[in-house]
């Protein structure tokens, strides 16, 4: 039996879901690529025990949320080191049409990477608190508060979205 | 009216499927062989090693030192075996004269309730109630790795750095003592409040150093050397995505450096790294790290293995096998539900007689354990009588 066996069928059915949430996650198509290479080549090397969770899916995307807290912590260390040109923001790929869509990606790309990923999966993925909070490893209580905490700071970040809600 | 999820939707709608099988499975092919052939070469050394003809073959990893035995009993002429929470009130801690060293600190009571000082010869001493402080500035007491200097806050807030030995008090204002050397000669204080920015001074003098991080950078401090350098904690580590921590040393010339710590292969599915508060430094050149497992239940996580490191390379040199944490079993009571029997060992400090642990029961202190990180020999040295909120062992912080 190979050890991939049945690998490429789970990229082919995932793929495209797996595709938008490395975009949401880090807010452009470059580093989105090289997320979920990433995270799906750690997935594949470990596909005989990762093919016998009951939802594979929710490995990679763990994967891939846990490997932007590293990505920003290195990203913040680089900009620290960089003392003498202050870095210009990423934008995202597409131009927008809408300013509303506009303000709340912005904001989010100025969200710390776990309450980015909370909100995503909350609010894009459907995802519950318990099961937000099994996929990052941390009680219900901290989904709870980082849920919070991040929509306080995006209406923070942004004073016109003020009136941003989640339904 | 921006509604976040539409938002999302909308971002999620243009994105193209990532064309990434092929180099998926390209660079995982590639590494499984790797893998391959680092146990191959592991079965020729314990082959090789069986016949008598040992060739260094074994690829080289942390040493496992088995720590999960049953502790033995034990004492330190430095502390009480039995800590009684039950005595009556005892006296306030006195200004006029010295008390001699202090062995333990514990709250007999969850806060606002005060402090009580449990010095080396057994007698207890009430710290200095805090009128008034915001409720998100820790009130924290500490004591040096020897027991003679506590940092502790007055009644009205303000920190002070006392040697116990005397009379000697240093005010320090805001700032509280967040890590010792393991001599005792340098104590980092900061600001109580938020932690950032480390300044040393040397006590009795006065001098204050910085040790600073990079801008931006609100890494914990794990410790200092004995040469006054600087410890900073980690980030986290998963076994998934993202296994290293990354430190970063100030030394005495206020210069910083970052040293990654490779845990890759080195963390289990339900293990975790945080954020360096579980540091602790054992001499000037390595570090024990304890590690956060996730309980059954899935929605707590407690301490469990510690790691040694060496902070100057990075490298693992050993990971201590402590035993298991207990999961808390929930018991339905006819008008409650009450969760009982979690049990798990903290990482405390270290002291010149080994590493000392917290044995935590259900959120409170039960006992103290004296681990020797060389041989995994664990020993109770002493136990709580009472109820104990909080304890705190010399070189905690």
């Amino acid at each position: 039996m190979d050890a991939f066996d049945g690998f490429t069928d789970f990229m082919a059915t995932n793929g495209s879901a797996l595709s938008k949430f490395a975009y949401l996650l880090v807010g452009n198509h470059a580093d989105a690529e090289d997320l979920l290479q990433n995270a799906l080549t750690k997935t594949a090397v470990h596909w005989r025990r990762v093919a016998r969770y009951d939802n594979p899916a929710a490995y990679v995307r763990q994967a891939m949320v846990n490997e932007t807290y590293g990505r920003w912590r290195r990203k913040r260390l680089l900009q620290m080191v960089s003392v003498t040109k202050v870095p210009e923001r990423q934008t995202p790929d597409a131009l927008r049409a809408s300013d509303d869509r506009v303000d709340v990606w912005r904001a989010l790309d100025r969200l710390a990477p776990r309450q980015r990923a909370v909100l995503i999966l909350r609010f894009h993925e459907d995802l519950s608190v318990e099961e937000t909070a099994a996929l990052l490893r941390c009680s219900t209580g901290t989904v709870k508060s980082q849920t919070h905490a991040a929509l306080s700071r995006l209406r923070a970040l942004a004073p016109e979205l003020a009136d941003l809600r989640v339904s | 009216m921006s509604n976040l999820r539409a938002v999302l939707e909308r971002e999620a709608a243009e994105v193209r499927t990532y064309d990434v099988g092929a180099n998926v499975l390209r660079a995982a092919r590639r590494r499984r062989r790797l893998r391959t052939v680092t146990s191959a070469t592991a079965v020729v050394a314990v082959l090789a090693g069986m016949a008598g003809i040992f060739v260094t073959l074994r690829p080289e990893g942390p040493t496992l030192v088995a720590a999960d035995r049953p502790a033995t009993a034990n004492a330190l002429p430095w502390l009480p075996e039995t800590v009684d929470s039950t005595v009556a009130e005892p006296p306030q801690l006195p200004t006029d004269r010295g008390v001699g060293k202090g062995a333990l600190l514990y709250q007999p009571c969850n806060q606002p309730c005060a402090a009580r000082l449990v010095a080396q010869d057994g007698t207890q001493y009430t710290l200095p109630k805090v009128a008034q402080m915001p409720p998100t500035v820790p009130r924290t007491a500490t004591l040096s790795p020897d027991g003679r200097w506590l940092s502790y806050p007055d009644a009205s807030g303000n920190y002070l750095l006392r040697d116990l030995t005397g009379t000697k008090t240093m005010p320090t204002a805001n700032r509280r003592a967040v890590g010792w050397s393991s001599d005792s000669t340098w104590v980092g204080l900061a600001d109580a409040s938020s932690e950032d920015g480390v300044t040393v001074i040397k006590p009795p003098t006065e001098t204050a150093a910085a040790r600073s991080l990079p801008a931006d950078d609100t890494r914990p401090l794990a410790g200092l050397t004995t040469a006054g350098a600087a410890v900073f904690g980690g980030s986290e580590a998963h076994e998934v995505g993202d296994p290293d921590i990354d430190l970063y040393l100030v030394d005495d010339a206020g210069k910083g450096r970052s040293v990654p710590v490779k845990m890759e292969g080195q963390l289990g599915s339900k293990e975790d790294l945080h954020s360096g508060k579980l540091i602790r430094t054992v001499d000037d050149e390595t570090l024990l790290v304890q590690l956060m497992v996730q309980s059954d239940n899935e929605t707590t996580q407690v301490p469990g293995d510690l790691f040694h490191i060496d902070a100057v390379s990075g490298e693992v040199m050993a990971r201590i096998r402590l035993p298991q944490p207990l999961s808390r079993t929930t018991v339905q009571g006819e008008t409650a539900t009450t969760s009982k029997g979690e049990t798990f060992r903290t990482l405390a400090a270290v002291v010149p007689d080994g590493v000392l642990l917290k044995v935590i029961r259900d959120g409170a202190p039960v006992s103290i354990e004296l681990l020797d990180p060389a041989t995994g020999d664990r020993s109770t040295i002493a136990t709580f009588k009472g109820m104990v909120a909080s304890a705190m062992v010399p070189g905690e912080s």
